[in-house]
């Protein structure tokens, strides 16, 4: 154990990050030297041989790079425009609802995609340029949209959930349905900060607008055919058992493709940038991921996560600390640390520790994905903070964006305490 | 010395407990306090990665899955084709320990990856999980199975079902969309997959085992560090652990699956004997398909011997274990005898 | 001379892009046809699973990494960048190349040598009773590293000759994605 290593390494990265390296090399470099420190050269050098290739090569990874296209194409050939509009008209007595309509959007991309950075990816592109254009502060509008994102994690199906039912031993299905109403929760919280905001400060989300701006002839109900039909393609594939939420990325992109062709909206050209966007994201958003893989290896190899888990847990604790250890732990981790690594290397320590406080574990399965959540997008390492700079780099920078998010995490810590001091708020639905 | 040990798997799954658990145990009791151990997570090493981890010397001891990687370890791989002679958990566990420590072939692999072989276990004998009932071969027809390995895909496609390729971590999410009918494998994946909360059936129709493990490969260069003595000692701890790894995966888990599958209402079917028989022939059959398979897949010379040697040592185990019984102390005595004390420590795995 | 090596690089890594963007659409053909090829015919494209991971997915993720690179496009997180200002700017730019194009060569020296192991082992995967090699797979990586290390190396060149503002380094790191599109 070299627990002073892991801390330094955690210093050497801030300083890093803070010179203005790239978060990914900042990440390679010092868990290829921690590591050489702690065990020597050889080991060092494995981790960054095998690394890249393990993480990457992944079957359920694929789908991101699918869902970002899905929402690059669908944002290209316009066919998401309207959606906002109807959106927009049902709620415009409504002040943010714009707003509203695009956390709404996640919160329903979320019943179909599985992982909150896929989800991110596919509404960001689509709802950020609209609400700019609508008036929205950017930081606001991007922050709004990387925590929107969280709800794809939350709401079923869910890897993270996936993954601590099978660790925990727990069953998934009971953890999916508290998933259920903590995604809700998260989205009408949303929901009433954006509202909240735009009466309080309507430089930062316009109030309701007077008359509508553009298309006021036309009917955007009878325009949105072509999302809806994409949402039902996606949805009823996903529940008729057709294909898997994996798969799911795929059939959405394509039927995105054969919708917008249909439709003769989708020049060469346009094309060509939805897929060049595609893969950019994907390579700067992967680069990242193989660095955050790498740096748990670092901090599970000099056991700092697991020291400060059971230094914190050898306190004799009473429930309500316990459970604020709990909460300030992962705000910590959750900023260094990808959500799979955090999760893996905290759950043996609390485990046992939540079995002997008698606390139900489908209920914690549910606090803990909401918490990790959480950590994706908290500064530095916030990888739907990352995404959401990536689809709308040319609207706010990766600081309006970290900003925008504040009030968000602000409203994550009010569910937080609500879930800790109302479990039936969960377990209500799970039994 | 503290040794870096890898399960590549989270503290439920019997390759952390009581696998890993034992060794780490053993290991200062068998070695006088010089070796002792450090249980890693899967955030560090995990079954894919493995190899990477052992050859770096970042994991010393590591849970190695010769299927995972058969290019570099065919001879050790192939015996994971030999699913279906798989009857007793116990037995499999010893006569691949013994294989692998007898082949040549075997071990030029290992020298070659980087790592010593020091044992290997079993699962329970594979049954069928369901969504759908099956009695006959014609309920089988057209189902779409998740397999777990070669020869469970090539027994699906034999009886008429469609193998489908899903990976283990998918398999809940591929059963409760329907995009899978079912899985073949071990009942204990009900409570460590969570499939309890999916599966309708289990279909009693024993599918062998999965027995092609490597439960301990040592880092070569740790290895030559440790003492002939020392070597020995690790031996006899391991030897330990791997009974009493098969003892919870081949037997107890599966068992207290079963119990919580009742419990949650799954029903128990016992197939017609048609589907008895047809396993049956599929087996001999694909005993041969199995040889053309070493040859033209794996690139191994000699296969026909290789799979006939390890036909005997399935039927010398099986003899041992019916004389000695089940219980793990009288089996960890036996393999110690028949397979570990006979090997030479100064040389072995040099 | 060297205004033809920067043209000669960027189409280069341009290049590296559209081969990404191949990877992309062949894997969503993939996907889609072994779906439907599965629901209508029952009969899944073989080793799917594999080929997406084991080729499609490392050529999309590394293969344009030097794209990105040269487009100055890998995220950084900006917190203290008012500070930076004149001639530490041009420090700590040099700084933040040089340690790239570290660790550039480190990744693309060690999946290389991965590479190496990875083809002499002959590594394959077994999808149901179909072996896939995968060692080609790893090849992409050294590849991708080197060439983002190539990248690394002119700006880190064009720092220190304080070249970058020039128009030619300006159209060497443009961003464009293909024509204005409204
Ligand atoms: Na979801
Ligand atoms: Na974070």
């Amino acid at each position: 154990m070299s627990i002073t290593t892991g801390l330094l390494g955690i210093c050497a990265l801030l300083v890093l990050l803070a010179l203005r390296v790239p978060v990914a090399v900042a990440l390679i470099l010092v868990s290829f030297g921690g590591i050489w420190l702690m065990l020597g050269f050889t080991p060092a050098v494995g981790i960054l041989a095998t690394t890249p290739y393990d993480f990457v090569a992944s079957w359920t990874l694929s789908a991101v790079p699918m869902f970002l296209l899905m929402g690059f194409v669908a944002y290209h050939a316009g066919l998401t425009t309207r959606l906002f509009e109807a959106a927009d008209r049902l709620l415009r007595h409504l002040p943010g609802g714009l707003g509203m309509a695009a956390v709404l959007g996640c919160t329903g991309f979320a019943a179909v995609c599985g992982s909150s950075l896929a989800c991110a990816a596919a509404m960001g592109r689509i709802a950020i340029p609209e609400m700019i254009r609508a008036g929205y502060r950017a930081s606001f509008a991007t922050g709004a949209l990387a925590a929107g994102g969280t709800i794809g994690a939350l709401i079923p199906p869910s890897i993270l959930m996936i993954i601590y039912g099978v660790f925990a031993e727990t069953s998934v299905t009971k953890v999916f349905l508290g998933g259920i109403s903590v995604g809700i929760m998260t989205a009408v919280a949303y929901c009433l900060l954006i509202v909240a905001v735009a009466k309080l400060r309507p430089d930062i989300v316009p109030l309701a607008k007077e008359g509508s701006s553009l298309h006021a002839e036309s009917n955007p109900f009878l325009e949105i055919w072509p999302i809806l039909l994409m949402i039902v393609v996606v949805f009823g594939g996903l529940f008729g058992g057709v294909f898997t939420a994996t798969e799911a990325g795929a059939i959405g992109a394509a039927s995105a493709i054969v919708i917008a062709v249909a439709m003769g909206r989708l020049p060469w050209a346009r094309f060509r940038k939805a897929l060049l966007e595609t893969v950019g994201t994907t390579v700067s958003l992967f680069i990242i991921g193989v660095g955050a893989v790498m740096f748990t290896r670092f901090l599970g190899l000099s056991g700092t996560a697991g020291f400060i888990s059971s230094t914190l847990t050898a306190w004799d604790l009473s429930y309500a600390e316990l459970m604020i250890m709990i909460v300030v732990l992962y705000l910590i981790l959750g900023m260094f640390m990808e959500p799979f690594g955090a999760m893996l290397i905290t759950l043996p320590v609390l485990l046992p520790l939540l079995n002997a406080a008698s606390v139900n574990l489908v209920w914690f399965g549910v606090l803990l994905v909401k918490l990790l959540e959480v950590g994706m997008i908290t500064p530095p390492l916030g990888m739907n903070v990352f995404v959401i700079r990536n689809v709308a780099h040319q609207y706010a920078s990766l600081n309006d964006i970290f900003r925008g998010v504040a009030l968000f995490i602000a409203a994550d810590i009010v569910i937080l305490a609500l879930l800790i001091m109302f479990p039936q708020l969960v377990t209500a639905l799970t039994g | 010395e503290e040794l870096r040990l890898a399960p590549g798997a989270p503290p439920s799954h019997p390759a952390h407990t009581p696998l890993y658990v034992t060794l780490a145990e053993e290991l200062p009791k068998e070695t006088d306090g010089t070796l002792t151990g450090n249980i890693l997570g899967p955030e560090v090493a995990n079954v894919g990665n493995m190899k990477g981890a052992l050859q770096s010397g970042v994991v010393q001891v590591g849970n190695l899955l010769p299927l995972y990687f058969p290019g570099d370890l065919p001879n050790s791989a192939l015996m994971g084709d030999l699913a279906f002679l798989g009857r007793d958990p116990q037995v499999m566990g010893a006569a691949m320990t013994e294989y692998v420590v007898t082949c040549e072939d075997c071990q030029e692999e290992f020298k070659k990856l980087g790592a010593v072989f020091a044992g290997a276990g079993s699962s329970d004998v594979y049954v069928l999980l369901t969504t759908k009932p099956v009695r006959t071969p014609d309920d089988i027809k057209g189902m779409r199975l998740r397999s777990g390995g070669s020869p469970f895909a090539r027994w699906a496609e034999y009886i008429g079902a469609s193998p489908v390729n899903v990976p283990v971590n998918d398999t809940f999410e591929s059963m409760s969309q329907g995009v899978i009918d079912g899985t073949m494998g071990s009942a204990a994946d009900l409570t460590s997959y969570r499939l309890i909360d999916l599966a309708k059936y289990i279909i009693d129709l024993p599918l062998g085992t999965y027995h092609a493990t490597v439960n301990f490969a040592v880092n070569t260069d740790a290895w030559k560090a440790m003492s002939p003595e020392q070597r020995r000692g690790f031996v006899r701890a391991a030897n330990k652990a791997n009974i009493a790894f098969t003892q919870t995966w081949g037997y107890e888990r599966s068992n207290v699956a079963r119990e919580e599958a009742e419990k949650a209402g799954l029903e128990v079917i016992k197939p017609d004997q048609a589907l008895f028989d047809v396993t049956e022939s599929f087996v001999e059959d694909d005993l041969k398909a199995v040889v053309g398979i070493a040859e033209s897949q794996y690139g191994i010379t000699d296969a026909e011997a290789k799979i006939a040697r390890f036909r005997e040592l399935v039927e010398k185990w099986t003899k041992i274990i019916d004389e000695v019984g089940h219980e793990p102390e009288a089996i960890a005595a036996a393999t110690q005898k028949e397979v570990w004390d006979k090997v030479d420590y100064e040389s072995y795995g040099m | 001379m060297r205004s033809a090596a920067l043209t000669l690089l960027r189409h280069l890594t341009n290049v590296l892009a559209l081969v990404g963007a191949l990877g992309v659409i062949a894997m969503l053909l993939h996907v889609t046809v072994d779906v439907i090829s599965r629901q209508l015919f029952q009969r899944p494209v073989p080793a799917t699973v594999e080929i997406v991971s084991r080729y499609y997915m490392v050529l999309i993720s590394f293969l344009p990494l030097a794209w990105t690179e040269r487009r100055n496009e890998m995220i950084t997180v900006d917190i203290l960048s008012g500070l930076f200002r004149g001639p530490l700017d041009r420090i700590n730019m040099a700084f933040v190349h040089l340690l790239s194009l570290a660790a550039f060569i480190f990744l693309a020296y060690t999946t290389w040598s991965a590479a190496l192991r990875e083809y002499e082992a002959g590594s394959f995967v077994m999808s149901l009773s179909v072996a896939v090699p995968i060692w080609p797979g790893y090849f992409l990586l050294p590849l991708a590293f080197a060439l983002a290390s190539l990248i690394s190396a002119v700006k880190l060149y064009l720092c220190l000759a304080g070249r970058e503002r020039e128009p030619e380094s300006e159209a060497f790191f443009e961003t464009d994605n293909g024509g204005p599109v409204q």
